[in-house]
């Protein structure tokens, strides 16, 4: 336990720099784009309406309505754009956590291997250090909410501003929806999926590494035609049970709690033989 | 341990974060709405819940649902759930046939059309029709897919027919199933694609014997309107219930709809103008009959009449200010039967709004939005009597009367949910 602690520490702290260039990305884009934005609206609001119509401000927002977060952004592209990057470069950075090790000047991964310690702690450690930079950054997102909240607010004019709450905010943009689902449950599910997604990427990575080239990209193919077999279950068992006489589309043949429940317990499954997969790899397959 | 500082600390932060976060949305920063008992029982009332918009200026609208025992914000809900329960039982809004989603879940699995399924104690039924591509004819075919679950025995059975001359229409739905003397017997509406005759709804029954499996079919009944002066012709089912239990009759709406050409000031302006009647159609003999002309409707714009089926009787519930007027026909005999009128015994000049009747109860909304009362009625549908009324409030600081004033909440309908 202690050594696999130990690995984690040191992947995080192999991972803190680019970790923290995209949180700074991250905060210093979100963070223009909704000062910037915010100005222009005031700007606008001042110009066209309070001064070239000459109206009150309690009549502007009596006709118009107060300048809210949600109007000023409208799912504003530049605004999302650290979010998906942050998805982006964090799915490179599962496939560089294992090959930097490999391909690097000192292969760094002999030395890792060769610790007196079990390889399944090198393997849980890289997992868990995606695990801990997804949620960093998801829990950054979080964090900064507030902070762009009062951003927002110190840019407009007491009188003219709409205040919404974090949540709110988080409520309003599509993209944060799905990175901060409202329901619990959903964010779950949804970082569930993402865990044995990233399960899965291992694994072919160490088919790859345990086979090389050729093999390994076949027997790539391979697993990912039994994870989708696996996946399509509820498809396969709905076209053989039901589909002849009432029911066109497969997953019609399922309730939405059943489908709900198999496509998580096959994808339990899926993420837990992707795991039992890659330390067989580690431990038979991979040699020093 | 002061090595691992940072990733302690970058776990803590994570923790703290993600469960401020939860804990926050856990605590919804809108209102809570809630009804006040003002007279009658409260029992009569369960299951009816006002379906409304919360909106906060600033935000997108928030569907909000408010019955006796509480608010309930759709945003709080899953989202993948409500997704998939919406895309695949959308027609199950009603609580009767959602409850048959439940207690009969094999038999119903994958059965998406509410009005496409018979109950009766021993016996359920779905029909579907499934429309085909014939590659050799290059044409359309229609098929009837029928399921029969003997209840008793627990037994499934189902049949198979295929409608003749489907391809002469533009469209066919199935508008009833009925266990009718040992046979199913469908109801079936279709619309021609005849140029000269376009537009023109027909009805049919198709009955099968559960025994041998025969197919018959009754004759055609074509709803052909009274002129053919710009007129179109459109026939919409009252239902009683998403799932019916043994009853011969359907209740057609039909409307007929005419648009008047007027000169003024050398523009030309196009009126509509609409007349809707109402028909009963006996599966028994394939035949529709006109029901009494007292219950038909007309309008310009917006109907100001809604209709009500319970299974034995028809009513008209017609809104005339503060006025709800109801208007009652028996099916069986198309015989008048005495009608009542509900006011809203509130305000002078107040409305009646939002009525809903589902079962034996009829329910709606009276007051007026730009006041501070609101109240939600729940009358007996045959007699009238009111059963419950309760005053719509909020809790804490909102002020309901500020929020119907700026628009910050709207009340849409009323629907019966199931508890």
């Amino acid at each position: 336990m202690n050594r696999y602690l130990k690995l984690v520490h040191m992947e995080l702290g192999r991972a803190w720099k680019p970790l923290a260039a995209l949180m700074g990305l991250t905060l210093v884009m979100q963070l223009a784009i909704v000062v910037y934005l915010t100005r222009n609206r005031v700007a606008f609001v001042k110009r066209n309406y309070l001064e070239e119509q000459q109206m009150s401000v309690a009549t502007f927002v009596q006709k118009i309505g107060r300048i809210s977060f949600n109007d000023v952004m409208m799912d504003n592209m530049l605004f999302t754009a650290p979010i998906v990057l942050g998805i982006v470069v964090l799915l490179l950075y599962t496939l560089f956590l294992w090959y930097r090790d490999w391909l690097g000047k000192n292969m760094f991964i002999y030395r890792l291997l060769m610790l007196p310690s079990a390889r399944s702690d090198l393997y849980f450690a890289k997992l868990t250090t995606v695990l801990l930079l997804v949620f960093s950054l998801v829990a950054f997102q979080m964090a900064i909410l507030p902070l762009l909240s009062a951003a927002f607010a110190a840019s407009v004019p007491y009188e003219l501003r709409e205040s919404v709450t974090a949540v709110e905010l988080a409520s309003e943009i599509e993209l944060l929806t799905l990175v901060l689902p409202f329901n619990w449950k959903d964010f779950l599910l949804y970082y569930g999926f993402g865990m044995a997604g990233v399960a899965v990427l291992y694994a072919c990575v160490l088919l790859e590494r345990s086979y090389k080239i050729v093999r390994g990209i076949a027997g790539m193919l391979v697993y990912l035609a039994i994870i989708g077999l696996l996946l399509f279950l509820p498809a396969i068992i709905g076209l053989l049970l039901f589909l002849p006489a009432i029911i066109d589309v497969y997953w019609m043949a399922l309730y939405p709690w059943e489908l709900i429940t198999l496509q998580s317990g096959l994808v339990a499954v899926v993420g837990a033989l992707s795991v039992w997969l890659s330390l067989y790899l580690m431990k038979h397959k991979i040699t020093v | 341990m002061k090595r691992y500082i940072g990733s302690v600390l970058l776990i803590i932060f994570i923790a703290f974060s993600v469960s401020a976060y939860y804990l926050q949305a856990n605590r919804v920063p809108w209102p809570d709405f809630y009804f006040e008992k003002v007279e009658g029982d409260e029992s009569a009332a369960e299951g009816w819940e006002l379906d409304a918009e919360y909106s906060k200026p600033g935000r997108s609208d928030d569907r909000v649902m408010i019955g006796l025992s509480g608010t309930e914000y759709v945003a709080k809900r899953s989202a993948l759930y409500t997704t998939l329960d919406e895309s695949q039982y959308q027609r199950y809004l009603d609580p009767d046939a959602r409850k048959l989603l439940e207690s009969e879940s094999g038999f119903m699995r994958g059965k998406q059309n509410a009005s496409n399924v018979y109950a009766d104690d021993n016996a359920l039924a779905y029909t579907q029709l499934n429309k085909i591509f014939d590659k050799k004819e290059m044409k359309y075919r229609y098929e009837l897919v029928v399921e029969v679950l003997d209840r008793n025995t627990n037994r499934t059975r189902d049949y198979r027919h295929e409608l003749s001359d489907a391809s002469a229409y533009f469209w066919i739905t199935v508008l009833e199933v009925q266990l009718l003397d040992g046979r199913i017997s469908i109801a079936v509406n279709g619309t021609t694609s005849d140029v000269i005759q376009e537009n023109i709804p027909e009805l049919w029954t198709i009955s099968i014997d559960l025994e041998s499996g025969k197919a018959m079919q009754s004759s055609v009944v074509k709803l052909l309107p009274a002129s053919q002066d710009r007129v179109q012709i459109s026939a919409q089912k009252i239902s009683d219930h998403g799932v019916r239990g043994p009853n011969p009759f359907v209740l057609l709406q039909v409307t007929e709809s005419k648009y008047e050409e007027n000169l003024q000031n050398s523009s030309i302006s196009i009126q509509p103008f609409h007349k809707a009647n109402l028909l009963r159609y006996d599966m028994r003999t394939g035949t529709a009959e006109p029901l009494p002309e007292k219950l038909s409707t007309i309008w310009k714009n917006q109907p100001d009449a809604t209709y009500a089926f319970d299974g034995r009787s028809v009513y008209q519930l017609q809104q005339n200010g503060d006025k709800l007027i109801v208007t009652s026909c028996d099916v069986e005999t198309a015989a008048m039967k005495p009608g009542y009128t509900l006011s809203n015994q509130m305000h002078g000049g107040d409305q009646v709004s939002l009525i809903s009747a589902y079962g034996n109860n009829l329910a709606f909304l009276a007051g007026s939005e730009t006041k501070l009362e609101l109240q939600l009625v729940i009358a007996d549908l045959p007699s009238g009597k009111v059963l419950y009324r309760g005053k719509l409030k909020t809790k804490g600081d909102e002020d309901l009367a500020e929020m119907f004033s700026s628009r910050k909440f709207r009340a849409d309908k009323l629907v019966y949910t199931l508890k």
